[in-house]
């Protein structure tokens, strides 16, 4: 494919033997349709294979590459690079964490502020169903609607890093924590609610420390909305303090014979293939 | 490993952000201003325990200079300026004019982007009040 221009990275690189993090200019030659991280891997193949990043599914599902490009929170690998319009991007890693090397953020306190919301399904009714599962519970369209949005975050860490209050103090749970406290708990399988996930409405840590200045929202690159979420959590702390608010139920359960034969109108299993 | 938490800082200086993330300074700034002015305001009214000879006393002093005009002026400012936005944040966080949960969808358009229209009112009307402000305190500021 052909040249369409030169774009000058400036990369904010750090390595932990030198100390201070220093910008670093790099000239790619841009063809139509490359993306960000493209960009990245042409620079460490033929310029300077010391540079470090994160990258994995190259195709917006891992959550590994998400960086600041001219200030913006983007998923290198779903940003290409003539959609920026611009001749000089400054790449930087993630901001409110540490940093690693490079464009390689620590994202570790993100993950242990996420396992603390307890962010799986609780149940107390039929605790044995987990080890030894006899059917599927049942949900309604609408009772999946009010959690599926949320449920397509992951783990990037860009709402973290855009986020003010979490720049201010470091205990705040974050919008990415807040976000899957609100999944778990609006979903009906769940019998943990708010009440199990008693740290969203801890007053250093908790949601009410956020001010809904919305910038994890615009921060997401999946279109999570963690803003909505919170605001949707501190109404359901609200109306649940003053007894306004119930969980809901599950719809019902479906039982289902794992051993039983197969009907005979289902489709046959492709025919084993012989390991060469 | 360096730290890239940049403090208080961010909340000025973040980032490319959405108009929110100004009218959070703002409502910050005027917060913390109406804190400190808070004691202060006890502690002067108080003197009224002493008597009105030092009411009238204190009142001579701090009530009809230019400057404490001035910031008279401020005060009234900040607290409309506060209690304005602090409406939008109140129905914001009761889940109202943010939207519904839904599937994302590209471009997407998120719950900051829905209740865009309330932090316009709050700055329109915030305007609308510093002016009228500005002509009410006039005649004090030029005494
Ligand atoms: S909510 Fe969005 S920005 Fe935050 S971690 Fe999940 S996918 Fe990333
Ligand atoms: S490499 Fe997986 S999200 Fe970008």
């Amino acid at each position: 494919m052909e040249k369409v221009k030169d774009v000058v990275f400036r990369i904010l690189r750090y390595s932990p033997e030198d100390g201070k993090p220093t910008w670093s200019e790099y000239e790619v030659p841009v063809i139509k349709g490359m993306t960000v991280l493209q960009g990245l891997f042409h620079i460490k193949e033929t310029q300077d294979p010391t540079l470090s990043f994160r990258a994995s599914c190259r195709m917006g599902v891992c959550g590994s590459c998400a960086m600041k490009v001219n200030g913006k929170h983007i998923l290198a690998c779903q940003t290409q690079i003539l959609k920026l319009h611009a001749d000089v991007l400054n790449v930087e890693p993630l901001s409110n964490y540490n940093v690693i090397k490079d464009l390689v953020p620590d994202l570790f306190p993100m993950f242990e502020k996420h396992a603390t919301v307890k962010p799986y399904i609780i149940r107390y009714s039929d605790p044995e169903e987990f080890n030894d599962p006899t059917g599927e519970y049942l949900q309604l369209p609408d009772e999946l609607e009010e959690y599926l949005q949320f449920s397509y975050c992951i783990k990037c860490g860009a709402c973290v890093s855009a986020c003010p209050v979490v720049s201010g103090d470091e205990d705040f749970l974050g919008p990415q924590a807040l976000t899957q406290a609100y999944r778990y708990a609006v979903d009906t399988r769940d019998e943990g609610y708010i009440v199990d996930r008693d740290v969203v409405s801890d007053i250093v840590s908790g949601v009410f420390r956020c001010h809904f200045v919305g910038a994890c929202s615009d921060a997401c690159p999946k279109g999570v909305d963690p803003g909505m979420a919170l605001q949707l959590l501190k109404k359901e702390l609200f109306l649940n303090s003053f007894g306004l608010k119930r969980k809901k139920k599950t719809a019902g359960f479906h039982r289902i014979d794992f051993n039983a034969p197969p009907p005979p109108d289902a489709p046959k299993p492709p025919p084993k293939t012989v390991e060469g | 490993m360096y730290n890239r938490r940049k403090g208080f800082v961010k909340w000025a200086f973040g980032g490319k952000y959405n108009l929110e993330a100004y009218l959070f300074l703002i409502h910050r700034i005027t917060g913390i201003a109406l804190a400190l002015y808070l004691p202060v305001h006890i502690i002067v009214t108080s003197m009224r325990i002493f008597g009105p000879e030092s009411w009238k006393a204190i009142m001579e002093r701090v009530a009809h200079s230019p400057i404490s005009a001035f910031g008279e002026w401020l005060l009234v400012v900040a607290v409309a300026i506060h209690a304005l936005n602090g409406m939008r944040l109140i129905l914001t966080e009761l889940g109202m004019f943010i939207g519904r949960p839904s599937r994302p969808a590209y471009p997407y358009r998120n719950s900051i982007d829905r209740q865009r229209v309330l932090s316009w009112t709050v700055m329109v009307l915030s305007a609308v009040f510093i002016i009228w402000s500005v002509v009410a305190f006039s005649p004090r500021f030029f005494h």
